[in-house]
C-alpha cells in the first residue's frame, strides 16, 4: 500500500514503508532487506541497523551493534543525525554517555550502562547478586559480535573487572 | 616617525613574523600546484583513510579481536595496495581467512566512510598521510588501559 509523500533518496518513487518519520520507496525496502541480510547474528534489534550507502546500495551499518543495543534498551537518542539507526538510535559508545553521571562499584543496580576502559564496548546491567562478605556479583548484557549473540556475562571474569558504569 | 616605531618597538617584530608568514604561504601555494602521481594523495584533506580516522569510533570486545585489528592495521603500513587486496583476516568469532581488509575497518570502525572509500582504500594507503592515520590509529589500540 503506497503512503503519502516522497522517498527521501528517490523523490520520484511511491512511498512504501516509513521509519522514523522518513518515507523511503519499495525499492530502499529491498534494499533495506538485503542489508539486514548481511548483518551479523549479535545484532538487535535488525531492520534498523543498516544505512543507505548511495548508488541505490543499502549495507549494514559499521562497528558492532553494543551502542546500538544498550541505545534501544533505554531510548537513547543523543548524537549528531548522522550517527543514528533509522530509527534514531545512538550508535557511538561516546554518544551514549554524554551527560550520564558515573556510578561507583558499590552503587550500581540494574540498567546502568557499562563501557570498558577504552570506550571501545558497552552493555547494560541486567543482574546484580549480593554475596556476603564480598563484592556484589554484576552481569551485564552485551551485543557480544564475539559469542554471536546478546550474552549475559560476569564483569568481573568476562570483563576483567575493568570499565566505567553510568547510570 | 611609524618607522622608528618599527624599529624599536613590538611592531618590528610583528612585521618579521608576517614576512616570514608569507614566504611560507607563497612556498605552500607553488608545491600544492603540483598534480599529484598515481598512488599518491593530494596533501589536503580528501584522502579517504584520513577521512574515514578523523571520524571512527573503535568499536571492539575482546583482546584477540584487537590482534587481528592490529595485524590489519600494520598489514595497511607495509604492505602494497595489490597486496593487501589479497589478504583475508579472522572473522569477529576468529575463524581465519574471512574478511578483506576493507571488512575488517567496516566491522571494527564506526564510520560513515566516504563514497570513494571501497574504491580508493587500497591505493591510498601508500600515501604518507595515510600511514599517519593508521599510526594513530594503531597507537590507540595498543595503548594500555
Amino acid at each position: 500500500m503506497a503512503i503519502q509523500g516522497k522517498c527521501i533518496h528517490h523523490p520520484g518513487l511511491a512511498v512504501t514503508i516509513e521509519v522514523n518519520r522518513k518515507k523511503y520507496c519499495q525499492r530502499c525496502e529491498t534494499g533495506q532487506q538485503q542489508a539486514e541480510k548481511l548483518l551479523p547474528n549479535d545484532i538487535e534489534p535488525r531492520k534498523c541497523f543498516v544505512w543507505y550507502k548511495g548508488g541505490n546500495v543499502w549495507a549494514p551499518i559499521n562497528g558492532t551493534g553494543c551502542a546500538h543495543w544498550v541505545a534501544h534498551k533505554k531510548s537513547i537518542t543523543k548524537g549528531a543525525q548522522i550517527h543514528k539507526c533509522l530509527a534514531g538510535c545512538t550508535l557511538k559508545v561516546r554518544d551514549l554517555i554524554i551527560g550520564r553521571t558515573k556510578v561507583a562499584l558499590d552503587k550500581v543496580a540494574v540498567g546502568h550502562i557499562y563501557v570498558d576502559p577504552k570506550v571501545k564496548h558497552c552493555g547494560m546491567v541486567s543482574k546484580i547478586t549480593k554475596l556476603p562478605g564480598k563484592p556484589d556479583k554484576i552481569e551485564i548484557q552485551h551485543s557480544s559480535s564475539r559469542q554471536k549473540k546478546v550474552a549475559k556475562n560476569d564483569y568481573a571474569t568476562y570483563f576483567g573487572g575493568k570499565g566505567t558504569f553510568y547510570k | 616617525m611609524a618607522y622608528i616605531k618599527l624599529r624599536n618597538g613590538l611592531y618590528y617584530d610583528f612585521l618579521r613574523i608576517l614576512v616570514l608568514a608569507f614566504c611560507i604561504f607563497i612556498w605552500g601555494c607553488e608545491n600544492h600546484s603540483i598534480t599529484p602521481g598515481p598512488g599518491i594523495s593530494p596533501a589536503y584533506s580528501d584522502n579517504v583513510i584520513v577521512a574515514f580516522f578523523d571520524e571512527a569510533e573503535l568499536q571492539i570486545e575482546t583482546a584477540d579481536q584487537e590482534q587481528v585489528l592490529i595485524q590489519a592495521l600494520n598489514d595497511m603500513l607495509r604492505l602494497s595496495p595489490d597486496e593487501l587486496r589479497k589478504q583475508r583476516y579472522a572473522n569477529y568469532q576468529l575463524e581465519p581467512g574471512k574478511w578483506t581488509l576493507n571488512e575488517i575497518l567496516s566491522r571494527y570502525y564506526y564510520a560513515r566512510p566516504p563514497i570513494e572509500f571501497d574504491k580508493l582504500l587500497y591505493e591510498e594507503t601508500t600515501s604518507s598521510r595515510s600511514k599517519d592515520a593508521i599510526k594513530k590509529a594503531l597507537e590507540f589500540l595498543q595503548k594500555t588501559e
